[in-house]
Protein backbone atom coordinates (compact mmCIF):
# COMPACT_ATOMS: atom_id res chain seq x y z
CA UNK A 1 0.00 0.00 0.00
CA UNK A 2 2.87 2.26 1.14
CA UNK A 3 5.13 3.88 -1.48
CA UNK A 4 7.72 6.03 -0.37
CA UNK A 5 8.84 7.17 -4.19
CA UNK A 6 5.24 8.42 -5.27
CA UNK A 7 5.45 12.33 -5.03
CA UNK A 8 1.66 12.55 -6.39
CA UNK A 9 -0.12 14.89 -4.11
CA UNK A 10 -3.67 14.22 -2.22
CA UNK A 11 -6.37 16.53 -2.84
CA UNK A 12 -8.57 15.27 -0.22
CA UNK A 13 -8.78 13.27 2.76
CA UNK A 14 -10.65 10.34 0.80
CA UNK A 15 -7.36 10.23 -1.92
CA UNK A 16 -5.44 9.06 0.70
CA UNK A 17 -4.53 5.46 1.48
CA UNK A 18 -6.80 4.04 3.95
CA UNK A 19 -4.08 3.32 6.32
CA UNK A 20 -2.78 7.06 6.01
CA UNK A 21 -5.80 7.82 6.81
CA UNK A 22 -6.29 6.93 9.55
CA UNK A 23 -3.23 7.61 11.00
CA UNK A 24 -3.20 11.46 10.26
CA UNK A 25 -6.47 11.18 11.49
CA UNK A 26 -4.68 9.91 15.20
CA UNK A 27 -1.70 12.61 14.76
CA UNK A 28 -3.83 15.29 14.14
CA UNK A 29 -6.43 14.93 17.22
CA UNK A 30 -3.03 14.49 18.88
CA UNK A 31 -2.05 17.73 17.77
CA UNK A 32 -5.08 19.70 18.34
CA UNK A 33 -5.75 18.38 22.17
CA UNK A 34 -2.13 19.58 22.33
CA UNK A 35 -2.32 22.84 20.82
CA UNK A 36 -5.69 23.64 23.02
CA UNK A 37 -4.77 22.43 26.14
CA UNK A 38 -1.03 24.37 25.86
CA UNK A 39 -3.28 27.53 25.02
CA UNK A 40 -5.19 27.29 28.04
CA UNK A 41 -1.75 27.12 29.96
CA UNK A 42 -0.51 30.06 28.34
CA UNK A 43 -4.23 32.03 28.98
CA UNK A 44 -3.54 31.02 33.01
CA UNK A 45 -0.47 33.56 33.18
CA UNK A 46 -1.74 36.18 31.33
CA UNK A 47 -2.18 38.08 34.53
CA UNK A 48 0.15 36.87 36.52
CA UNK A 49 3.57 37.25 34.31
CA UNK A 50 6.39 38.62 35.24
CA UNK A 51 5.71 41.48 33.20
CA UNK A 52 2.82 43.63 31.49
CA UNK A 53 4.92 42.35 28.25
CA UNK A 54 5.45 38.78 28.98
CA UNK A 55 1.91 38.76 30.16
CA UNK A 56 0.58 40.18 26.59
CA UNK A 57 2.86 37.22 24.80
CA UNK A 58 0.79 34.83 27.00
CA UNK A 59 -2.22 36.28 25.80
CA UNK A 60 -1.00 36.36 22.16
CA UNK A 61 -0.02 32.69 22.38
CA UNK A 62 -2.98 31.89 24.21
CA UNK A 63 -4.97 33.05 21.20
CA UNK A 64 -2.62 31.43 18.69
CA UNK A 65 -2.62 27.99 20.32
CA UNK A 66 -6.51 28.14 20.19
CA UNK A 67 -6.71 29.07 16.64
CA UNK A 68 -4.40 26.30 15.97
CA UNK A 69 -6.58 24.00 17.67
CA UNK A 70 -9.58 25.40 16.20
CA UNK A 71 -8.42 24.76 12.89
CA UNK A 72 -6.65 21.10 13.34
CA UNK A 73 -10.51 20.47 14.77
CA UNK A 74 -11.87 21.43 12.12
CA UNK A 75 -10.33 19.47 9.48
CA UNK A 76 -10.95 15.91 11.29
CA UNK A 77 -14.19 16.69 9.83
CA UNK A 78 -12.39 15.03 6.83
CA UNK A 79 -11.23 11.76 8.13
CA UNK A 80 -14.65 10.52 9.57
CA UNK A 81 -14.64 12.86 13.11
CA UNK A 82 -17.28 14.73 14.35
CA UNK A 83 -15.22 18.05 15.55
CA UNK A 84 -18.40 18.98 17.39
CA UNK A 85 -17.80 15.92 19.76
CA UNK A 86 -14.60 16.23 19.54
CA UNK A 87 -14.52 19.72 21.16
CA UNK A 88 -17.34 19.49 23.17
CA UNK A 89 -18.22 15.82 24.20
CA UNK A 90 -15.37 13.78 25.66
CA UNK A 91 -14.25 12.63 28.90
CA UNK A 92 -10.62 12.92 29.99
CA UNK A 93 -9.57 10.11 29.31
CA UNK A 94 -10.29 10.12 25.43
CA UNK A 95 -7.83 13.26 25.28
CA UNK A 96 -4.32 13.03 23.37
CA UNK A 97 -2.90 16.40 24.96
CA UNK A 98 0.50 15.97 26.81
CA UNK A 99 0.19 14.91 30.19
CA UNK A 100 2.50 18.46 31.19
CA UNK A 101 -0.86 20.44 30.30
CA UNK A 102 -2.99 18.42 32.12
CA UNK A 103 -3.28 20.77 34.71
CA UNK A 104 -2.31 24.41 35.50
CA UNK A 105 1.32 24.75 36.16
CA UNK A 106 2.70 26.50 39.52
CA UNK A 107 5.46 28.61 38.26
CA UNK A 108 6.88 30.97 35.57
CA UNK A 109 10.04 28.20 34.70
CA UNK A 110 7.45 25.43 34.34
CA UNK A 111 5.30 27.49 31.67
CA UNK A 112 8.97 28.22 29.88
CA UNK A 113 9.40 25.04 29.64
CA UNK A 114 6.37 24.11 28.14
CA UNK A 115 7.41 27.21 25.75
CA UNK A 116 10.55 25.64 24.92
CA UNK A 117 10.00 22.48 25.17
CA UNK A 118 6.45 21.28 24.40
CA UNK A 119 5.72 24.30 21.71
CA UNK A 120 8.64 23.53 19.63
CA UNK A 121 7.90 20.05 19.84
CA UNK A 122 4.56 20.50 18.32
CA UNK A 123 6.26 22.95 15.86
CA UNK A 124 8.59 20.04 15.02
CA UNK A 125 5.88 17.59 14.17
CA UNK A 126 4.26 20.26 12.14
CA UNK A 127 6.95 21.23 10.02
CA UNK A 128 6.71 17.83 9.30
CA UNK A 129 3.80 18.25 7.67
CA UNK A 130 4.89 21.56 5.70
CA UNK A 131 5.48 20.08 2.83
CA UNK A 132 3.28 16.76 2.83
CA UNK A 133 1.63 15.20 -0.05
CA UNK A 134 -1.30 16.09 1.80
CA UNK A 135 -1.95 19.38 0.17
CA UNK A 136 -5.42 20.57 1.99
CA UNK A 137 -2.93 21.15 4.70
CA UNK A 138 0.20 23.32 3.06
CA UNK A 139 -1.90 27.10 3.74
CA UNK A 140 -2.87 25.95 7.26
CA UNK A 141 1.20 24.79 8.29
CA UNK A 142 2.39 27.41 7.14
CA UNK A 143 0.60 30.40 8.66
CA UNK A 144 0.70 28.61 11.92
CA UNK A 145 4.84 28.26 11.51
CA UNK A 146 4.76 32.04 10.91
CA UNK A 147 3.54 32.32 14.45
CA UNK A 148 5.10 30.47 16.08
CA UNK A 149 8.26 32.02 15.12
CA UNK A 150 7.42 34.37 18.20
CA UNK A 151 6.42 31.58 20.64
CA UNK A 152 10.23 30.32 19.79
CA UNK A 153 11.52 33.38 20.69
CA UNK A 154 9.45 34.18 23.26
CA UNK A 155 11.03 30.85 25.12
CA UNK A 156 14.46 31.35 23.60
CA UNK A 157 14.64 35.16 25.38
CA UNK A 158 12.80 33.64 28.73
CA UNK A 159 15.51 30.61 28.80
CA UNK A 160 18.46 32.81 28.12
CA UNK A 161 16.99 35.56 30.91
CA UNK A 162 16.54 32.86 33.87
CA UNK A 163 19.51 31.47 32.98
CA UNK A 164 21.11 34.48 33.89
CA UNK A 165 21.50 33.60 37.62
CA UNK A 166 22.16 30.40 39.63
CA UNK A 167 18.64 30.59 41.37
CA UNK A 168 17.26 31.04 38.18
CA UNK A 169 18.96 28.72 36.24
CA UNK A 170 18.19 25.86 39.13
CA UNK A 171 14.73 26.64 38.74
CA UNK A 172 14.87 26.28 35.03
CA UNK A 173 16.88 22.93 35.53
CA UNK A 174 14.07 21.61 38.06
CA UNK A 175 11.18 22.29 35.33
CA UNK A 176 12.93 21.77 32.39
CA UNK A 177 13.73 17.74 33.65
CA UNK A 178 9.86 17.72 34.58
CA UNK A 179 8.74 17.93 31.08
CA UNK A 180 11.60 16.25 29.59
CA UNK A 181 10.46 12.64 29.26
CA UNK A 182 7.15 13.62 28.14
CA UNK A 183 8.62 16.04 25.29
CA UNK A 184 11.21 13.62 24.49
CA UNK A 185 8.84 11.00 23.64
CA UNK A 186 5.92 12.97 22.28
CA UNK A 187 7.18 12.35 18.80
CA UNK A 188 6.36 8.00 19.85
CA UNK A 189 8.76 5.30 20.13
CA UNK A 190 11.36 4.84 16.89
CA UNK A 191 8.53 2.02 15.65
CA UNK A 192 5.99 4.43 15.85
CA UNK A 193 3.04 2.39 13.65
CA UNK A 194 1.53 6.25 12.73
CA UNK A 195 4.73 8.39 12.17
CA UNK A 196 6.08 5.49 10.03
CA UNK A 197 3.26 5.18 7.96
CA UNK A 198 2.87 8.47 7.39
CA UNK A 199 6.12 8.89 6.49
CA UNK A 200 5.92 5.73 4.09
CA UNK A 201 3.36 7.91 2.54
CA UNK A 202 4.97 11.36 2.09
CA UNK A 203 2.39 12.95 4.57
CA UNK A 204 5.10 13.24 7.24
CA UNK A 205 8.88 14.50 5.52
CA UNK A 206 10.39 12.37 8.75
CA UNK A 207 9.43 10.02 11.12
CA UNK A 208 9.39 9.71 14.94
CA UNK A 209 13.20 9.31 15.33
CA UNK A 210 13.64 11.98 12.43
CA UNK A 211 11.63 14.60 14.40
CA UNK A 212 13.32 13.77 17.46
CA UNK A 213 16.35 14.90 15.83
CA UNK A 214 15.17 17.67 14.33
CA UNK A 215 13.61 18.71 18.23
CA UNK A 216 16.90 18.28 19.97
CA UNK A 217 18.72 19.96 17.55
CA UNK A 218 16.43 23.39 17.25
CA UNK A 219 16.45 23.56 21.72
CA UNK A 220 20.11 21.55 22.10
CA UNK A 221 22.14 25.09 21.54
CA UNK A 222 19.42 27.19 24.06
CA UNK A 223 20.26 24.15 26.57
CA UNK A 224 23.89 24.17 26.09
CA UNK A 225 23.91 28.11 26.19
CA UNK A 226 22.08 28.12 29.76
CA UNK A 227 24.30 25.51 30.86
CA UNK A 228 21.55 23.09 31.48
CA UNK A 229 23.06 19.42 30.91
CA UNK A 230 19.85 18.05 29.59
CA UNK A 231 21.68 17.52 25.94
CA UNK A 232 25.34 16.67 24.60
CA UNK A 233 26.33 17.00 20.94
CA UNK A 234 27.69 13.89 19.44
CA UNK A 235 29.10 13.61 16.37
CA UNK A 236 27.79 17.36 14.90
CA UNK A 237 24.16 16.20 15.82
CA UNK A 238 22.30 16.95 19.49
CA UNK A 239 21.09 14.14 21.76
CA UNK A 240 19.68 13.91 25.14
CA UNK A 241 21.58 12.82 28.39
CA UNK A 242 18.96 11.08 29.12
CA UNK A 243 17.06 7.54 27.73
CA UNK A 244 13.27 8.23 27.18
CA UNK A 245 11.57 6.00 29.87
CA UNK A 246 8.19 4.26 27.88
CA UNK A 247 6.90 3.09 30.94
CA UNK A 248 3.31 4.30 30.74
CA UNK A 249 3.46 4.59 27.29
CA UNK A 250 -0.33 4.63 25.69
CA UNK A 251 0.60 4.15 21.96
CA UNK A 252 -3.54 4.38 21.53
CA UNK A 253 -3.66 7.69 23.56
CA UNK A 254 -0.08 9.01 22.40
CA UNK A 255 0.82 9.91 26.05
CA UNK A 256 1.14 9.10 29.48
CA UNK A 257 -1.43 6.10 29.74
CA UNK A 258 -2.56 7.63 33.16
CA UNK A 259 -4.69 10.65 33.84
CA UNK A 260 -5.82 13.73 31.46
CA UNK A 261 -7.02 17.16 32.26
CA UNK A 262 -8.22 17.70 35.54
CA UNK A 263 -12.08 18.83 36.22
CA UNK A 264 -11.26 22.13 35.94
CA UNK A 265 -9.51 22.62 32.47
CA UNK A 266 -11.64 19.84 31.07
CA UNK A 267 -14.26 22.15 31.19
CA UNK A 268 -12.70 24.88 29.72
CA UNK A 269 -11.31 22.93 26.92
CA UNK A 270 -15.32 21.90 26.34
CA UNK A 271 -16.92 25.12 26.63
CA UNK A 272 -19.27 23.32 29.93
CA UNK A 273 -20.32 26.72 31.22
CA UNK A 274 -21.46 27.74 27.41
CA UNK A 275 -22.88 24.42 26.42
CA UNK A 276 -26.28 26.39 26.80
CA UNK A 277 -24.92 28.61 23.97
CA UNK A 278 -23.78 25.30 21.56
CA UNK A 279 -25.37 26.08 18.24
CA UNK A 280 -27.09 22.98 16.63
CA UNK B 1 9.11 36.98 40.31
CA UNK B 2 6.02 34.67 41.15
CA UNK B 3 6.50 32.71 43.72
CA UNK B 4 9.95 32.79 44.24
CA UNK B 5 10.91 35.31 46.46
CA UNK B 6 12.90 37.61 44.02
CA UNK B 7 15.78 35.26 43.69
CA UNK B 8 15.71 35.48 39.88
CA UNK B 9 13.73 39.41 39.73
CA UNK B 10 13.96 41.29 36.81
CA UNK B 11 16.84 43.79 37.28
CA UNK B 12 18.72 44.51 34.06
CA UNK B 13 15.54 45.42 32.18
CA UNK B 14 16.07 47.87 29.17
CA UNK B 15 13.63 49.83 27.44
CA UNK B 16 13.17 49.11 23.45
CA UNK B 17 12.12 51.95 21.02
CA UNK B 18 10.00 50.00 18.83
CA UNK B 19 9.22 51.46 14.80
CA UNK B 20 7.10 50.06 12.12
CA UNK B 21 6.29 50.75 8.79
CA UNK B 22 2.91 49.22 6.78
CA UNK B 23 4.36 49.73 3.88
CA UNK B 24 7.68 49.45 1.88
CA UNK B 25 7.15 52.69 0.56
CA UNK B 26 6.56 54.30 3.75
CA UNK B 27 8.45 56.30 6.53
CA UNK B 28 9.00 54.31 9.64
CA UNK B 29 6.99 55.25 12.67
CA UNK B 30 7.73 55.11 15.97
CA UNK B 31 4.76 53.16 17.95
CA UNK B 32 5.78 52.68 21.45
CA UNK B 33 8.52 51.32 23.53
CA UNK B 34 8.42 47.50 25.53
CA UNK B 35 10.48 46.73 28.34
CA UNK B 36 12.73 43.78 28.21
CA UNK B 37 15.65 41.51 29.80
CA UNK B 38 17.19 41.30 26.08
CA UNK B 39 16.47 41.38 22.23
CA UNK B 40 15.16 38.33 21.83
CA UNK B 41 11.84 38.96 24.31
CA UNK B 42 11.97 42.82 22.77
CA UNK B 43 11.16 41.17 19.32
CA UNK B 44 8.42 39.40 20.56
CA UNK B 45 7.00 41.96 22.94
CA UNK B 46 6.49 44.41 20.06
CA UNK B 47 5.32 42.30 17.63
CA UNK B 48 2.59 40.87 19.85
CA UNK B 49 2.00 43.85 21.97
CA UNK B 50 1.82 46.90 18.97
CA UNK B 51 -0.23 44.04 16.96
CA UNK B 52 -2.73 47.45 15.80
CA UNK B 53 -1.30 47.03 12.08
CA UNK B 54 -0.43 44.17 9.51
CA UNK B 55 3.06 45.65 9.51
CA UNK B 56 5.47 44.91 6.28
CA UNK B 57 8.59 45.78 9.00
CA UNK B 58 9.04 46.46 12.85
CA UNK B 59 12.56 47.32 14.19
CA UNK B 60 13.54 47.61 17.91
CA UNK B 61 15.78 49.42 19.03
CA UNK B 62 17.27 50.39 23.10
CA UNK B 63 16.59 53.43 24.20
CA UNK B 64 20.26 54.10 25.41
CA UNK B 65 21.30 53.34 22.23
CA UNK B 66 20.39 56.54 20.57
CA UNK B 67 22.88 60.12 21.06
CA UNK B 68 20.69 63.20 21.22
CA UNK B 69 21.75 65.47 18.60
CA UNK B 70 20.10 68.81 19.56
CA UNK B 71 18.91 68.57 22.78
CA UNK B 72 21.62 67.40 26.08
CA UNK B 73 18.69 64.64 27.58
CA UNK B 74 18.55 61.44 25.65
CA UNK B 75 15.67 60.97 23.03
CA UNK B 76 11.87 59.72 23.76
CA UNK B 77 12.16 60.68 27.20
CA UNK B 78 11.18 64.25 26.87
CA UNK B 79 7.71 65.07 27.06
CA UNK B 80 4.62 63.75 25.00
CA UNK B 81 2.22 60.72 26.51
CA UNK B 82 4.06 58.04 28.59
CA UNK B 83 4.50 54.88 26.91
CA UNK B 84 4.16 51.34 27.56
CA UNK B 85 7.22 50.54 29.80
CA UNK B 86 7.62 54.16 30.67
CA UNK B 87 8.69 54.47 34.72
CA UNK B 88 10.96 51.66 35.10
CA UNK B 89 13.73 51.86 36.97
CA UNK B 90 15.58 52.12 33.80
CA UNK B 91 14.11 55.32 33.10
CA UNK B 92 13.75 56.83 36.15
CA UNK B 93 16.98 59.33 35.58
CA UNK B 94 14.40 61.24 33.31
CA UNK B 95 11.12 61.79 34.49
CA UNK B 96 8.56 61.96 31.20
CA UNK B 97 6.85 65.54 31.01
CA UNK B 98 9.39 68.09 32.72
CA UNK B 99 12.80 67.19 31.14
CA UNK B 100 14.37 70.39 30.72
CA UNK B 101 18.11 70.31 29.51
CA UNK B 102 20.55 71.93 32.08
Amino acid sequence: MSDSTATTPFKTAEDLPGEAREALGELLLTLADDKRMLGMRYSDWILGAPSVEAGISCSAMAQDEWGHGRIVYAMLKDFGRDPERLEHERAAEEYRNSSLTDRDVSSWPELVALNLLLDTALTIVFEALHDSRFEPIHYKVRKLLDEERYHFEHARGWTARLAETPAGRGALDTAFRGAWNACLGSFGPDDDPVTTVLAANGIVSSDSAGMRRAWLGRIGPILEAAELDLVRRASGTWESTLEIDWDGWSPERRRAADGGPDEDTLARARGDRNRSLLMD
Amino acid sequence: MTGNGGRYRLSDERIYEVFARKDRADRFEHVGTVTAPNADLARVYAWQTYDEAKWFEMAVAPRDAFTAVNLTQRPFTLGGPPPVGEGSPADSDSPPGYGTPS
